[in-house]
């Protein structure tokens, strides 16, 4: 017979918790939890437990409304045989240190009950730019941090970049068109999320804007100066980055795909590639949502791969953009069609999210700009990928996704528009 | 119809090979990518069915992509 949910202990010890608020409140209500050993007989546990004088009820002799604090008056302890543990009142733990000494015993040990409180709906900072970070650079915590991500290589597939940009003199910058003779760009976009995966600071001493300044930076213009690639040019890109030994590709593009679609077939097996290669592809979810009016878009393409780390867009305040695309939470689950792309089902989900509001960085010209979307949250990922391989030179790329993934901040929000939450440098 | 293909990883070092009988067929080669085992071109007037022949796993339209 299955144990009656509201006879589970945290149940009952949540069932009268003192009142008092914050670091003064009670912590240890004085009973005992004691462990038993799972292979011994409840009788045999029963039996030496009685020897002691010890009176046991059972957790299913109790009644559905609340039942525990009665039986604890009348019994000295219940024993939850599903669970193997015993609730034992405050005053017996002179019974329950000798049934611990017991030889060959089945008490195997004790701890005191704790109290449990939900958990207070904790007040997130809303960040904003000071004259030494940018709220996106102040947000992922990676000031804390002497890690530069040196010598890391990046790939930044995008509109190019500004060459004479005056915050990268001195850096040596890898470079190569797909869409032009010239990786310059023109647009402005590759420009600034370049800044924030490999930049630094404005001037010699402004606010830092860059999350991996002492990368390895390899340009890949596979988008024109109207902003605008394709599928094949991209594959250029990726395969130019692999050829380069880049650790890390950061994907600020895709293309809208319809609610239910698959993944690419393609671009998942292209992802696997690139990490048995060891290194990762980050790509944005997109921006076709708002969230204002009641709609949530599909995650892009390529974004929507499993294998490829899909980041979404977080404000100041470190809620979910209202433009960010979404999965539909969960495991990404989905099987691919022999050809053409189609799957019948998956059209993946958030892995991570990172600042992308309002967000500073380097643009065509040797200035700045703001700008607003999952582009811009895309290179924070990148750079903070790039700061954990040189922290694990020998990592994989699997071990360094999942370190991403293990050490984001949760957020509270939904999974499906944040995925792990937060990217951040603990 | 501009696609991209992907070889089987079993026929990668034939990527070359693969790319020559899809030219015999009329198909305009851009790239060929070894290390990912891609191939993106234009298809002319053949379907994708029809131009996925032996050694190619998968193949897909060439999609537009945009800066987001």
């Amino acid at each position: 017979m299955a144990l009656k949910k509201n006879n589970s202990p945290v149940q009952v010890i949540a069932a009268a918790p003192p009142s008092k608020e914050g670091v003064n409140r009670k912590k240890i209500t004085g009973r005992l939890l004691v462990r038993l050993n799972p292979t011994v007989s409840l009788a045999t546990i029963e039996k030496k437990a009685k020897a002691r004088s010890l009176r046991l009820v059972s957790s299913r002799d109790l009644p559905a409304d609340g039942g525990l604090s009665k039986a604890l008056e009348k019994a000295d302890g219940v024993l939850f045989d599903r669970l193997k543990i015993i609730l034992v009142n405050a005053g017996e733990a002179g019974k329950i240190k000798r049934l611990l000494a017991l030889r060959d015993s089945p008490f195997l040990s004790s701890e005191p009950e704790r109290y449990l409180y939900k958990t207070a709906g904790a007040k997130r900072p809303v960040f904003k730019n000071t004259a030494t970070a940018t709220w996106g650079i102040q947000a992922i915590n990676v000031r804390s941090s002497k890690l530069t991500g040196k010598d890391v290589p990046i790939a930044v597939l995008d509109t190019g970049f500004d060459f004479t940009h005056p915050d990268f003199a001195g850096r040596v910058i890898h470079r190569k068109s797909f869409v032009g003779r010239q990786a310059k760009d023109r647009e402005g976009h590759g420009t600034f999320c370049v800044g924030i995966a490999g930049g630094d600071r404005k001037g010699k001493s402004g606010a830092r804007y860059g999350v991996a300044s002492g990368a390895r930076l390899y340009v890949g213009k596979i988008l024109d100066d109207a902003g605008e690639g394709s599928d094949g040019v991209a594959l250029a890109g990726i395969e130019w980055a692999l050829e380069k030994g880049c650790q890390v590709i950061s994907m600020s593009f895709g293309a809208a795909v319809e609610a239910g679609s698959a993944y690419s077939a393609i671009f998942e097996d292209v992802a696997k590639t690139a990490m048995a290669n060891n290194c990762l592809l980050i790509a944005a979810t997109g921006n076709e949502s708002d969230r204002e009016e009641g709609m949530v878009a599909p995650i892009n393409h390529p974004a929507n791969c499993p294998s490829v780390m899909a980041v979404a867009a977080l404000t100041e305040g470190l809620k979910v953009a209202n433009y960010s695309c979404a999965g539909k939470g969960g495991a990404r689950r989905g099987r691919v069609a022999a050809a053409g792309g189609v799957a019948a089902a998956g059209a993946g989900m958030v892995n991570i999210a990172a600042p992308g509001d309002n967000i500073l960085s380097s643009h065509i010209g040797g200035g700045y700009a703001v700008e607003s979307g999952t582009s811009m949250a895309t290179p924070f990922v990148a750079g903070v990928a790039a700061l954990l391989w040189e922290q694990h030179p020998g990592a994989s790329a699997r071990e360094i996704w999942d370190k991403l993934i293990g050490q984001a901040q949760s957020l509270g929000g939904s999974v499906a528009d944040v995925g792990a939450g937060l990217v951040y440098m603990p | 119809m501009d696609f991209i293909a992907k070889i089987e990883e079993s026929q990668k070092s034939n990527i070359q090979e693969i790319a020559k009988s899809l030219e015999k067929m009329g198909i305009r080669i851009n790239r060929i990518m070894r290390i990912t085992g891609t191939i993106s071109g234009s298809s002319g007037s053949l379907s994708l069915a029809e131009i996925k022949i032996k050694g190619i796993k998968s193949i897909e339209q060439n999609r537009r992509l945009r800066a987001h």
